[in-house]
């Protein structure tokens, strides 16, 4: 058995959960501030719908004459007036949006200075004040493979499982902290695993408009139109 | 029509409401239960939700019980209720409270201008919307009511000049192409609607109503010389009758109406009824005579007076 001094729990221990929590809810009143009005661009959406526009077209045109039909084809792929053959803004590329406007970059940059940055200066200044020590014990018999997520910062092999050192401490409270700040600031606080996934889906999420429309013209023209609504008539006179 | 389980849930929930005991005053829960089952649906309940909702907000147990976001929630919507319901003072107290809670927000600017239009201020109600629209060019719902604005002030061209501008970047809103069409009808512009009804048709292919309209304005535009349209309309109303299991007497009517002009306009082949078309017309005239028969006997003779039902049955 080891004796875990009172004072360490005094000094270390609530001292850090304390500075976790009050980060917490530091953090979730900073990414408020600095949320800004994502309005998305008005060419951008109207790309977007087109491409919607013109994927309905071809799923749906069997509830379309042959004329109704051909009339649409042509507002889409009419070679000089269609809607998908106009030079389309080079600003609609992903790629060279990201080198016209630059207030895409920053805003990336707000969003991570504000989930990184805290987590880089506190886990710094645990490492620095507290490191290797034990401060709190697991009332229940744990595994060797625990020794990892446990005892980081400490290590002794002879230490029983169920110790957890300081640094452990502290990776504990960074990912378990998420329900205790939901009671205390109500629900939708950030989540550091929400934030990871729109970090991953950021890529995909652009729209390469040159590109998409192309292909959807593609298709467009080479679809067969054939006219379903008249087989309607056979059915319902069964 | 079996009903979906939301449905039973709020007509249970609104049964409960407005036959509560203690002086017809409904428990907070239920009523909280209420709106929030009509704001998940969007269902509109002007009334109900106006007298409910009224008493939820002025209560002091209900601003206990609520979270802080919730009431502000509620407060909007039965502002939009009031307004609906026409009770303008109410409703102007609560957008003041909210323009109060909320400055800058573009949502509850949206509100002041439904205001100005419900008291008939429409110089200011397009104002505010214009100003919405100065920040954020893509608000569609700004954008809406800005269309509507022209259509209250009764200037219908310059209505559709802004749904069509509308349109021209959110083209698969169907709602909104069904609007631009009954906008074109007023106008007389039959063929104008029936594109936009195509429209609707192609975004929800699903919904018999969007079919119906389509067919109507087709039989509307045939003439003896364009019967392909009414032929077109007849399998349109098929559709129609093939969604809606056989039920919509709407859609028996323009077959009737349509297989009934093809027989007596057309001229030579073309006024000929093919095979499925006979059988069709002779189903549909007897479901219909059917369906009055046991619904409304004493207007049987009237249905058969339209003289639009085949001869023979």
């Amino acid at each position: 058995m080891l004796m875990l001094d009172p004072n360490v729990r005094n000094w270390v221990m609530i001292p850090i959960t304390f500075a976790m929590l009050l980060i917490g809810v530091l953090r979730h009143l900073v990414a408020k501030l600095m949320r800004g009005s994502a309005t998305a661009k008005i060419k951008s959406i109207q790309a977007k719908q087109l491409i919607q526009r013109s994927q309905y077209l071809r799923a749906h045109s069997g509830f379309l004459s042959r004329a109704a039909f051909n009339q649409r084809k042509e507002f889409f792929c009419d070679k000089e007036k269609g809607a998908f053959c106009q030079k389309v803004d080079p600003s609609l590329n992903p790629q060279q949006q990201m080198m016209s406007d630059p207030s895409m970059l920053s805003d990336m940059l707000t969003k991570n200075l504000t989930m990184v940055v805290p987590q880089i200066v506190t886990g710094a200044w645990v490492n620095f004040f507290f490191s290797g020590f034990v401060v709190a014990k697991v009332p229940f018999p744990l595994t060797q493979k625990f020794k990892l997520m446990l005892q980081r910062g400490v290590d002794l092999s002879s230490l029983d499982v169920t110790y957890i050192s300081s640094l452990s401490w502290y990776f504990l409270n960074l990912f378990g902290m998420q329900g205790l700040l939901q009671l205390i600031l109500g629900e939708k606080t950030f989540d550091d695993t929400q934030v990871m996934q729109q970090q991953m889906s950021m890529g995909a999420g652009g729209l390469d408009a040159p590109n998409a429309f192309k292909a959807e013209k593609d298709q467009l023209e080479m679809m067969q139109h054939n006219f379903r609504v008249a087989k309607f008539v056979e059915l319902a006179a069964k | 029509m079996g009903r979906l389980p939301s449905q039973r849930a709020l007509a249970a929930t609104l049964d409960r409401c407005e036959n509560a005991g203690h002086g017809g005053h409904a428990p907070i829960d239920e009523v909280k239960e209420l709106l929030r089952l009509c704001r998940d649906g969007k269902v509109r309940l002007p009334e109900q939700i106006a007298r409910h909702g009224l008493r939820l907000i002025k209560s002091k147990e209900a601003k206990r019980k609520l979270n802080d976001s919730e009431l502000w929630l509620i407060n909007e919507q039965v502002c939009y209720a009031l307004l609906d319901t026409g009770e303008i003072d109410e409703a102007t107290m609560i957008v003041k409270a909210l323009s109060k809670r909320f400055p800058k927000s573009s949502r509850v600017l949206v509100l002041q201008g439904a205001l100005c239009e419900c008291c008939g201020d429409y110089d200011k109600a397009e104002e505010v919307y214009k100003k919405i629209l100065e920040e954020n060019e893509a608000h569609q719902g700004a954008w809406k009511r800005l269309c509507c604005v022209a259509k209250g002030r009764g200037d219908e061209e310059k209505a559709v000049k802004t749904l069509k501008e509308y349109l021209d970047v959110f083209c698969t809103d169907a709602e909104a192409w069904e609007e631009l069409a009954s906008l074109y009808l007023s106008l007389s512009m039959q063929k104008q609607a029936s594109f936009c009804y195509e429209e609707c048709v192609l975004i929800q292919p699903q919904n018999p109503s969007y079919h119906l309209k389509y067919a109507d304005s087709l039989y509307s535009l045939s003439t003896p010389s364009t019967l392909h349209l009414a032929r077109q309309a007849v399998g349109y109303y098929s559709v129609v009758l093939d969604l809606t299991n056989g039920s919509s007497v709407h859609a028996k009517y323009g077959l009737l109406c349509c297989l009934d002009a093809i027989r007596s306009q057309g001229r030579g082949s073309s006024s000929r009824l093919t095979e499925d078309e006979q059988k069709l017309a002779a189903k549909c005239a007897r479901e219909l005579e059917a369906d009055y028969q046991e619904k409304c006997p004493a207007l049987l003779a009237h249905l058969r007076a339209t003289g639009i039902l085949p001869s023979g049955t």
